[in-house]
């Protein structure tokens, strides 16, 4: 068995030898594999309190190993760095074979593309959240490391899209039969509890319920507190209630027949945008719209849409990043896709 | 939904199964293409089941566990089909038959419910990334049945004419799948820049499928620089898929993902 076909014409040292190895490579590969795999066990990033709670006297090891962080460790660092070395030299020493397989040579090359871009986002590239409620501007990133960005942002409006507006779950406690029971209802529909013996109507739904001028009202379609109105009707006649979902016990009479308690399942979330305007030297730029899937991009930074406040409809966190990584790091995914599509059209027409 | 392409599509699998056992057991070849007609057959009905789900949720059939199971077991009978030509002897129905039963059977213990799109899976990615990413499944998938009958049928008769097929075989399949599961990581990294701002974030999946990469990296490489041949690689090959199963399955269940909502 030949273990390995090396070019003559590469003049190397016999450390740079074991450095082009493919030997050199199981072992980085393999080592990449146990690192990658024990870093998805050990949950990444948490607290010195956190580790210690959950893993007691381990702790202090798994933090001196760096195995709290293991992606951004220096072993990882060094071994993503070795196997890029090795696969290097392991090109170049090869380079009368790689003539012969440009497709090879295109696989190594993209391979070295995507690490390289990987070592410019991780040395160069800024990502930062900027937390801002409807009117609020700043031009201020933050995050691991605070930044200014070369414009100001200014959330103008946020939406939050829902599918459906929500499920309302009732649980109804007879106080004079001793018996409770859970069921959804919904506005304007008749729901049966207790095998029929009472009738439960939900006669309005106030999402954000306020007493106004003219009685009961909604200030908004957001629930921000969510209101029912209720009629129970049993063989003895009808009570009508009030339940609301985040004060349950309010406005209830000790001398009802029954206890309403009342839960809001929020409706599936559609989609979440936000309205910003970016201002530079005090003047409305562009404003435009940010969506998940649907980030903004403006002078080499770019704005997604990452998240909410389910309590403050007015509260939307918008991540900026500026990453010089990402061009080179998709060029070496083309051209290693391209790379590996060539080999195995060429595979497909000789014999392995 | 209505599931009755999909119970055919399983009724047929079945078929192909029994016909393929029969040609084996009394020595009926003619039997065999009415397996080979059935296992058509059943990638008809999956792709018309795949066709009307995608209908009825206005998106691909590939946003839950349950939707890119079925994909990615239509993907393997379509490309057993593809690479008929060059699986040698008469397993690559049968196994095909047998494993595509067995993910079926698997799909009905899933949540089938058509839910709506959370905002991260509204994108045309979601096509791109998860289909290409099945594929790979899928192809790797062939790899690993090639290298379990290898296993099995010619186990301690490594210069037996079959068995240098099927590692033949086992080289193209896992070749198709490296290079589709490069694809799909890349396409699926490019969709994470779009949705979460970054091309990589170390979650547990991405990290899954990275090592999965890895492992077939050292196949590919073993194979071409140390000359692992037959019964070795048929084992990598098994080690493999054990890596894809893990990625696929594993993750959604042990580990908190980005990916959650795949589960």
């Amino acid at each position: 068995m030949t273990p390995y076909n090396k070019d003559s014409g590469g003049a190397l040292t016999a450390g740079a030898e074991l450095l082009a190895s493919p030997r050199l490579l199981y072992w980085l590969l393999g080592s990449l594999v146990i690192l990658c795999a024990t870093g998805t066990i050990i949950p990444q990033g948490e607290s010195v309190a956190w580790y210690t709670g959950r893993f007691g006297a381990w702790a202090g090891l798994l933090l001196r190993l760096r195995l709290t962080d293991v992606y951004h460790s220096g072993p990882f660092t060094a071994l993503l760095g070795a196997l890029g070395l090795n696969l290097a030299l392991c090109t170049w020493r090869r380079q009368v074979h790689m003539r012969l397989r440009p497709d090879v040579l295109l696989t190594h090359l993209a391979i070295l593309a995507v690490l390289s871009g990987g070592m410019l986002s991780a040395l160069r590239g800024r990502r930062g959240s900027l937390p801002l409620t409807v009117g609020q501007t700043t031009d201020w990133a933050e995050g691991t490391r605070r930044f200014r960005l070369p414009f100001a942002v200014k959330l103008e409006d946020f939406h939050l899209d829902l599918y459906d507006s929500g499920r309302h779950r009732l649980t109804v406690t007879s106080r004079q039969e001793s018996w409770n029971e859970t069921a959804e209802v919904r506005p304007g529909q008749t729901t049966a509890f207790h095998g029929g013996a009472l009738k439960v109507v939900a006669l309005d739904y106030y999402p954000d319920f306020a007493l106004g001028s003219k009685g009961p009202a909604t200030r908004s379609s957001e629930p921000n507190n969510p209101a029912l109105r209720l009629a129970l009707t049993d063989a003895q006649g009808i009570e009508k209630h009030w339940a609301f979902a985040r004060f349950p016990g309010f406005h209830s009479d000790p001398k009802s027949r029954y206890i309403v308690a009342y839960e809001l399942i929020p409706g599936r979330i559609k989609q979440f945008r936000s309205e910003v305007s970016l201002i530079e030297g005090g003047w409305v730029s562009t404003r435009r719209s940010i969506a998940v899937n649907k980030p903004l991009r403006w002078k080499g930074f770019t704005l997604y849409q990452a998240g909410y406040d389910p309590e403050n409809p007015n509260y939307s966190n918008v991540l900026v990043s500026h990453d010089p990584g990402v061009p080179v790091v998709y060029a070496g995914f083309l051209l290693l896709t391209a790379g590996l599509a060539w080999t195995f059209l060429l595979a497909l027409r000789r014999p392995t | 939904m209505n599931t009755t392409a999909l119970n055919l599509a399983f009724a047929c699998y079945l078929a192909a199964l029994l016909a393929y056992a029969a040609a084996f057991l009394f020595a009926r070849p003619a039997l065999r293409k009415g397996g080979h007609a059935a296992l058509a057959a059943a990638w008809l009905m999956q792709a018309a089941f795949l066709a009307l789900r995608w209908h009825s949720a206005g998106h691909a059939p590939l946003a839950n566990q349950f939707e890119s199971l079925v994909s990615m077991s239509w993907g393997i009978t379509g490309l057993c089909f593809c690479l008929w030509r060059l699986a040698p002897g008469t397993w690559l129905g049968p196994a095909t038959a047998a494993f595509s039963l067995a993910l079926l059977g698997v799909c009905a213990l899933l949540d089938s419910t058509i839910a709506p799109l959370v905002p991260a899976l509204q994108s045309n990615w979601l096509l791109l990334h998860v289909s290409v990413i099945m594929l790979a499944y899928a192809a790797l998938a062939l790899s690993f049945l090639a290298s379990a009958v290898h296993l099995t049928a010619y186990r301690g008769r490594p210069d037996h004419e079959a068995a240098m097929a099927l590692d033949r075989f086992n080289t193209r399949a896992m070749g198709l799948g490296y290079l589709l599961l490069t694809a799909g990581i890349a396409l699926g990294a490019v969709w994470a820049n779009e949705a979460w701002g970054s091309y990589w974030s170390w979650d547990p999946k991405e990290t899954w499928s990275l090592i999965t990469w890895l492992v077939y990296t050292s196949a590919i490489h073993l194979r071409r620089t140390h000359h692992w041949r037959g019964q070795r690689m048929a084992w990598f090959s098994v080690l493999g898929f054990a890596f894809v199963l893990f990625t696929y399955f594993g993750v959604n269940y042990l580990m908190s993902s980005l990916h959650s909502y795949a589960g």
